[in-house]
């Protein structure tokens, strides 16, 4: 890898407590109130999704049970998420970052990549650019973001959330040249990519800090962990190559969908439904978007969290397709193969491979025409009335989750 | 090499995007490349239906520049009739023809 980055101006942009913001925007009579929005309560979602920083202030932190929050702050504003208002405000957002430069980056639904280097002469030095972004994020929104400034986008992440996070002007340039002094000194947990495994695996090793990660020998840490040793050691060194992509969201590899269950699911024919369920859905987005796809996956995930049951396995179909019989047929197959018995709360399906439908083989035994037909109608009066317009009979059973789930977005309401 | 050390493979491994905001930003994306419909003039407009009339007396050639959502597309041909209920001209190019909706032209040269 090269390591020619000199004169690129990149940003990470980091919106805070987005969710909350977005909602402490929408009602302005909460605004000296804690804020927290959740999920439902009634269900294991029924954990804080965004807390507000005055919320943050009463110790009440994100992830943490609703119940507890409560106890921490009775009088705590809670508002029911509305995921649909949060990606339309994340592309408003967008849009205002487009208006500095035409090179971002989505990362998340609050963290967008900039490269700004052509922009420096348009709109001045980069801290001068962060400033105006902020301002005009704020005033168009009432979002307030953060920016970490450098000339990479490791670099600007970890510029974001070690620095621009904690001090009061949300803005923080990490210059190269500082690497050493700045970034250096920093426990090994606030590195990008380190999680709380990879943190266990480092201390244990003998690695406290970031600078001394980075002068860990590369083979050593290759040797170790292959290619993610190397990325580490890259991260901790400050390289990185990465252009900040905007198509990078246009090729779709694969299409997929997963739900975690409201209760542990232990009887075969019951989590069937859910699974057909799954394969559905994602038939019909593969249909939309005129694909067909001929590796069919399924992962589930054990009910007990202390001792981590399931897999994720795959298999080859014969023939390219986008039809829910044959894809549930196929993650039937696969789940009965490798299912252990445990109960489980996590299960998803995915199709990849994806080819697109305008030309396949012709199956001489089966009739694919009148049963995609058959798809294309129900897809149609879905899309024309809602989801739940139509559905299968099995979907009703008490183990159902169609009707549930046609609610909401990344498992919260929409 | 692996795909995380290539390109932007390592932040396409790492991120979080919903399905449903991905979908969005794709779509958004694409209507950045969308053309907005220019305006013409009064004027422009007289000098545009000039040449479309002359086309069709003298039989000459004139290639016409047509509005579309995401490109501009150019046509040559022979006006051969100007149709004042329909808003449309048929242009004729050899032994075929197609109607064009005058909205859609925004510009015309003769050949």
């Amino acid at each position: 890898m090269k390591s020619d980055n000199k004169g690129r101006i990149v940003m990470l942009a980091d919106c805070q407590s987005f969710y909350a913001s977005v909602e402490k925007a929408a009602h302005p009579e909460y605004e000296d109130q804690p804020v927290v929005v959740a999920g439902d309560p009634a269900r294991r979602s029924g954990i804080i999704l965004a807390a507000c920083p005055l919320a943050k202030q009463h110790g009440i932190t994100t992830a943490e049970r609703l119940g507890e929050a409560l106890a921490k702050c009775p009088d705590l504003v809670v508002i029911r998420p509305r995921m649909e208002e949060y990606i339309r405000v994340s592309l408003q957002i967008t849009e205002i970052y487009q208006s500095y430069t035409d090179l971002v980056e989505p990362y998340s639904i609050d963290e967008q990549y900039l490269d700004v280097t052509g922009s420096l002469q348009l709109f001045g030095d980069p801290h001068e650019i962060a400033k105006s972004i902020q301002d005009k994020v704020m005033k168009e929104t009432g979002v307030r973001v953060r920016i970490g400034i450098s000339e990479n986008k490791v670099l600007s992440k970890m510029a974001c959330d070690n620095f621009a996070k904690r001090n009061s002007s949300g803005i923080f340039h990490l210059p190269v040249e500082d690497l050493q002094e700045v970034l250096w000194p920093l426990p090994i947990h606030q590195m990008f990519m380190v999680g709380s495994r990879m943190c266990r695996h480092l201390t244990s090793m003998g690695i406290y800090t970031i600078g001394q990660l980075a002068q860990t020998p590369l083979a050593k840490l290759r040797s170790k962990w292959g290619v993610n040793g190397e990325v580490l050691w890259l991260i901790a060194n400050g390289k990185d190559n990465s252009p900040v992509t905007p198509s990078t969201h246009d090729l779709q590899k694969a299409i997929g969908h997963q739900m975690t269950l409201p209760f542990d699911y232990r009887e075969f024919d019951d989590i069937m439904v859910p699974l057909l369920e799954l394969s559905e859905l994602v038939c019909q987005r593969t249909r939309t978007k005129g694909y067909m796809g001929s590796v069919v996956s399924v992962g589930c995930q054990g009910a007990d969290f202390d001792h981590p049951s399931g897999f994720y396995r795959q298999m080859k179909l014969p023939d390219p397709t986008n039809l829910t019989d044959e894809v549930f047929h196929a993650a039937k197959k696969l789940f009965k193969r490798h299912w252990d018995g445990l109960p489980i709360r996590k299960i998803g399906v995915t199709l990849s491979q994806l080819v697109s439908d305008q030309e396949y083989q012709l199956t001489l035994f089966n009739n694919r025409e009148v049963k995609l037909a058959l798809e294309r109608t129900t897809d149609r009066i879905k899309e024309k009335y809602g989801s739940t317009a139509i559905m299968r009979a099995s979907s009703l059973k008490a183990s159902g989750q169609a009707r549930d789930r046609a609610q909401k977005i990344g498992g919260h309401y929409k | 090499m692996s795909k995380k050390l290539q390109g932007n493979g390592l932040f396409e491994s790492s991120r979080m995007m919903l399905p449903e905001h991905k979908e969005a930003y794709i779509m958004h994306q694409q209507n950045l490349r969308k053309n907005s419909r220019p305006q013409l003039d009064d004027q422009e407009m007289e000098r545009i239906s000039m040449l479309l009339a002359e086309s069709m007396h003298s039989k000459k050639e004139v290639e016409l520049v047509l509005f579309k959502e995401f490109d501009v597309s150019k046509l040559t041909g022979i006006i051969t009739r100007i149709d004042q209920q329909q808003k449309s001209v048929r242009l004729t190019q050899r032994n075929d023809f197609v109607w064009v909706q005058v909205v859609d032209i925004i510009d015309a040269v003769l050949k």
